[in-house]
């Protein structure tokens, strides 16, 4: 399978303090991605530098074929490069406005269509598609941050930390709306914590001091010695009967 | 039918009230409110030196006049050059947030205006003895071009409100890097209601001083008009098309009443008012009908 987004001795970071290292990178078209580790391992960096929020320091980035490595973040996006994280609804728009912004570039006559669909696959939003976004509750905005990145129709959609602050119930429903997506020919990457997410992915990366310490499929990952060391432990708090 | 009722208000109302150049500054204040929307209301920086675009259309207007003998409605139309020009100039302002970019403003205001006044450059600019324009001196015609600079700037910001350049613009005031990550230019996007405000102050201040004819930097450079448009914008209510319009006829017709009647309570009268809005409307009149649920254009 054909990488569809992949990235080369990436290096970067803030002021003087640089964060990552030479980190290698491919999402196979098609296919889910997590990438894992812990706290300040550099997993948001990693992500925010792909979308061009941080600099570049070396290395280079391709998008189906197309050199992203010089390009704004604007046109990143524009190309096909999606982010979804914590910050990304405007609160004080509505459901419906947020929704315009993410089909932001979208011609003008599939911005309509677009938008019956991710009222579809989220009725909880079309309910609410008056209200403002900073009204929502923790997870409906997190459901509102998918819709309004998949309005795009991106080529690869990134995350970071989609489960982070959701209560158990919203995990799942996080997960099943992946699904959803993927089958829709979406490439996904997952930044996150928590190992469950490796249940649903394809791949896996573990990055650890800015550096990518292992990497193999997601059945390989969960059998590996060091990823079982480093997070099994961490599943351990929360389902101590599987250790 | 805002536009037809502030049009028809300023045709008719000349005939039975005949102090024109009360009606023509009103209107003035209504554009420049509406300007100052434009980069306040939807993108949220607050330009204290927004009258440096006002005196350079003044000025650009008033030069090609006297040494190029340009026609005053061309002029005008310079003069809104001249103010984007100077708009081009200071985009990198928007590098500083908040009160360092209205600060930066309002220096970047008094530079242009201490250039203008500058003694050594008077055989170009007139420097402080300032211009007079008997040559196209035609209040009627000045006060016409003001409303269809007025129309032009509800129009505009009409359309700003209802597009998807206006939503991208209050995408950009919540939060730039979110905006930009949904694939709108931010920079650029800044920019061109940055200049389109420049213009609308710049053909403002070329058609008055088109219609006062005689002027002096401080004139045209007077923080007071600046000062006065955020006042108006604020009072009426910011990032709406009505509230500007409703802030400039309240308080600008308060001002002149009070002023007339009473000058000696003015001040008194003017910081009262004001002091009730910060405390009890701090988004403006027009918040009290939307409360209601009533939807303002």
């Amino acid at each position: 399978m054909a990488d569809i987004l992949q990235a080369k001795g990436i290096e970067s970071g803030y002021g003087n303090v640089q964060v990552l290292w030479g980190v290698d990178l491919g999402v196979p078209q098609g296919s889910s991605v997590v990438l894992l580790g812990p706290n300040g391992a550099g997993k948001t960096t990693l992500l925010r530098t792909l979308l061009g929020i941080l600099p570049l320091r070396s290395g280079s980035i391709r998008l189906d074929g197309e050199d992203l490595t010089r390009v704004p973040t604007e046109r990143r996006v524009r190309a096909g490069l999606a982010f979804m994280s914590e910050l990304g609804v405007f609160p004080n728009l509505s459901v419906v406005d947020n929704l315009y912004m993410g089909g932001y570039f979208l011609p003008r006559g599939e911005v309509g269509g677009r938008m019956r669909k991710m009222f579809d696959l989220f009725p909880d939003l079309a309910r609410l598609r008056r209200s403002l976004a900073g009204s929502l509750s923790g997870g409906q905005r997190k459901m509102l941050g998918v819709a309004k990145t998949l309005m795009s129709r991106p080529k690869v959609l990134a995350m970071d930390e989609p489960s982070a602050g959701l209560s158990p119930k919203y995990v799942k429903e996080v997960l099943e709306t992946l699904e959803l997506a993927h089958e829709e020919g979406l490439s996904l990457l997952i930044a996150e914590q928590n190992v469950l997410f490796l249940e649903h992915a394809d791949y896996g990366y573990v990055l650890e001091g800015g550096r990518i310490v292992a990497q193999g499929s997601a059945m390989d990952l969960k059998s590996d010695d060091t990823v079982r060391r480093a997070y099994f432990g961490m599943l351990a708090e929360t389902r101590p009967q599987e250790t | 039918m805002v536009v037809a009722i502030t049009v028809l208000a300023y045709v008719f109302i000349p005939y039975g009230y005949n102090n024109q150049f009360l009606l023509f500054n009103m209107m003035m204040y209504m554009a420049l409110a509406q300007g100052l929307n434009i980069i306040y209301g939807y993108t949220g920086y607050l330009p204290f030196g927004y009258v440096g675009f006002f005196g350079a259309g003044a000025y650009g207007s008033a030069l090609v006049i006297i040494y190029l003998h340009w026609s005053p409605f061309p002029a005008v139309l310079l003069g809104g050059l001249a103010a984007v020009l100077v708009g081009m100039l200071l985009i990198p302002l928007f590098r500083l947030s908040g009160a360092y970019f209205s600060i930066a403003n309002l220096a970047a205001a008094e530079a242009l205006y201490y250039i203008i006044a500058n003694p050594h450059l008077a055989s170009v600019t007139q420097g402080p003895y300032g211009i007079s324009l008997p040559q196209v001196y035609d209040p009627n015609a000045a006060y016409w071009t003001m409303l269809a600079i007025l129309v032009f700037a509800l129009i505009l910001s009409g359309l700003m409100r209802r597009s998807r350049f206006g939503l991208a613009l209050g995408a950009i005031r919540e939060n730039p890097v979110s905006a930009e990550m949904a694939g709108v230019n931010v920079v650029r996007s800044r920019a061109i209601a940055w200049l389109l405000s420049a213009f609308i102050a710049g053909v403002s201040g070329a058609a008055f001083g088109w219609y006062i004819s005689v002027f002096y930097p401080e004139t045209v450079f007077s923080l007071s008009i600046t000062v006065f448009a955020i006042v108006f914008v604020l009072f009426g209510g910011s990032g709406t098309l009505l509230g500007p319009l409703v802030g400039t006829l309240v308080l600008y017709g308060a001002y002149n009443y009070i002023g007339i009647s009473t000058p000696q309570y003015f001040q008194l009268t003017y910081g009262l008012l004001i002091i009730l809005l910060v405390l009890f409307l701090p988004s403006g009149l027009t918040s009290l009908l939307r409360k209601r649920g009533i939807d303002v254009p």
